[in-house]
């Protein structure tokens, strides 16, 4: 009991310092909705097909928009407070270092997602605004960007977040421009991906949605490798 | 009773080939002690100080706090206060609200209260709703050891809490501490190379030099122990004090005898005192004064210090 009240101590602080921070909501915000924009104006096919192409971007964007944005996010988390030494002081609190760590996942990964759903809201309206006819996304992509996407970008900010804390800060340098070299690399591709072929079926959502938990499953085994020492002797 | 424990604690970064940082190190703290940590830069000082929380492990020996290997049980760091250099607080958040999260993280119960309480101790009460980046250096130091305290620990761990302070921030600081050591039970744990701080704020001290304890003791033993093998003598003036000292080196036994105005001094060690006295007493000298002189601790912590370094 104690531990869940402290995972969402910290889970609310990291989400009110980045809903309350100007900079970090207008970053998320910005390339939510512009990427959105994007994605809405690409959606150009014949009416018939314009429903499945919207599902298409919806799928694919919806689960990228919110990993791009955890990965922003993250940085201001675990990386600066690390860097910082706040993470330190943390330490030495009667919190678990696994508490720390997805306490701090959440409070990443909440405002991550409401972006996310946002971004897919402005997609649909995009959409709709350049069609004669209404066209609304279908249930398993609903379902896929309720379910699967928020489990898919915990788990991915949780990742992210443990190399964070247990990497050292070239080690760290490396791996966020991979992240972001993948996460663009991905961007660029939406556009073949979408268009490409039919994308949301329930095999596709369910696989995603195994694959996440498998995700889930890998972070929450990785956390036996935290480590105090590990982190302390990588701050600087 | 015996709180924090160190036994022959060694702690390395490297290999084996390189040397570490702490070498040796032993130490028992009681409760209710103002332990001092005294040594020079790069000293190992922060490097205990991590290895008694639990955030280190020993690479030999072993530390105990409250009897048990730290960092092992949640129940123990709750016991813990901590307020490291760089203070531990969030630039983003509010003086209260980087309170009341901590508050929260300890389980504190009557929150609100406390925090007003600590607010007003550290004379921050004015600036709660105040974002901490906008605070200076030793505003940061006071509300972060508004934040050590929260939950009113038993040991509290401070590395070199008056670093990078103006002078009047290092009093304000001072003082606080002073305050906190009267009031409360609380055991303290203060790293620190100030010697002025570590004067005025602990009962005992060590000082540690490259990875090693130098010295433990009290101020006042350290500072006699470094004088106890010389005495000072005063002599009626200074041809007086010319006459003893041929007096003292015509005996060939003592080796550093040297005049300073009307006074002699001599290292003891080849004779005792009681005798030196009869000696000058017999050569018809009017001797006014004896003593053993004390150094500042300044003195002896240069003089552990220099002498390793030369070794
Ligand atoms: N994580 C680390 N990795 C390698 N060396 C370290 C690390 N932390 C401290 N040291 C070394 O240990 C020595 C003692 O450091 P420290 O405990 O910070 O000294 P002090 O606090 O007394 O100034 C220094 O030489 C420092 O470079
Ligand atoms: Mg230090």
């Amino acid at each position: 009991m104690r531990a869940f009240d402290q995972v969402l101590t910290i889970a609310h602080k990291e989400l009110r310092e980045i809903v309350t921070n100007r900079g970090l909501l207008f970053s998320g915000v910005f390339f939510a909705g512009w990427f959105s924009l994007m994605t809405g104006m690409g959606v150009t096919g014949e009416d018939i097909s314009r429903g499945a192409e919207l599902d298409n971007s919806l799928f694919y964007m919806g689960a990228l928009i919110g990993l791009f944005v955890g990965y922003i996010y993250s940085g201001q988390t675990y990386l600066r407070e690390k860097q910082t030494g706040i993470v330190e002081t943390l330490l030495c609190s009667p919190v678990s270092l696994r508490s720390i760590w997805i306490g701090k996942a959440l409070g990443v990964a909440l405002p991550s997602w409401l972006l996310s759903l946002l971004s897919a809201a402005l997609i649909v309206l995009v959409v709709n605004y350049r069609s004669t006819e209404t066209i609304m996304p279908g249930a398993t992509v609903l379902l896929h960007m309720l379910l699967v996407v928020p489990a898919f970008i915990v788990a991915a900010v949780a990742l992210m977040g443990f190399s964070q804390l247990m990497l050292g800060m070239r080690e760290n340098m490396v791996v966020n421009m991979l992240t972001i070299m993948v996460l663009f690399g991905a961007l660029a591709a939406t556009r073949v991906v979408v268009e490409e072929a039919q994308l949301v079926t329930w095999t596709a959502v369910t696989g995603l949605l195994s694959a996440s938990l498998g995700l889930l499953l890998l972070t929450s085994l990785l956390g036996r490798f935290l480590s105090r020492e590990r982190i302390v002797r990588t701050i600087s | 009773m015996t709180v924090i424990e160190a036994i022959d604690l060694s702690k390395s970064f490297g290999g084996p080939s390189t040397p570490p940082v702490l070498d040796g190190i032993s130490l028992a703290i009681e409760a209710g002690e103002v332990f001092g940590y005294l040594g020079p830069n790069g000293a190992g000082k922060t490097t205990t100080m991590r290895v008694l929380l639990g955030l280190l492990r020993p690479t030999k020996g072993a530390v105990r706090v409250f009897g048990e290997e730290p960092g092992q049980r949640d129940e123990v760091r709750a016991r813990l206060g901590v307020l490291f250099e760089n203070s531990g607080l969030d630039d983003r958040m509010t003086a209260h609200q980087s309170l009341d999260y901590h508050a929260r993280l300890y389980g504190v119960r009557d929150r609100r209260g406390r925090i007003d309480e600590l607010l007003d101790f550290v004379g921050l009460a004015d600036r709660r709703g105040a974002k901490i980046g906008t605070f200076s250096t030793g505003m940061k130091r006071k509300l972060g050891l508004a934040r050590a305290i929260v939950h009113d620990p038993e040991i509290l761990f401070l590395d070199e809490p008056s670093a990078g302070l103006d002078p009047e921030a290092q009093r304000m600081v001072r003082e606080l501490l002073q305050e906190l050591a009267a009031t409360r039970n609380i055991t303290v744990f203060l790293n620190s190379h100030h010697l002025d701080e570590v004067q005025r704020l602990c009962s005992r001290i060590a000082i540690l030099h490259r990875g090693r304890i130098r010295a433990c003791d009290s101020v006042e033993n350290l500072r006699r122990g470094a004088g106890a093998d010389r005495i000072e003598v005063r002599l009626s003036g200074a041809a007086q004090a010319a006459r003893a000292a041929e007096v003292l080196m015509a005996l060939h036994r003592l080796p550093h005898v040297g005049v300073d105005g009307e006074w002699v001094t001599t290292a003891i060690d080849g004779m005792a005192t009681p005798e030196i006295v009869a000696t000058l007493v017999r050569a018809g000298l009017d001797i006014e004064e004896v003593t053993r002189p004390v150094k500042s601790l300044e003195d002896v912590y240069f003089e552990m210090v220099r002498e390793e370094g030369a070794a």
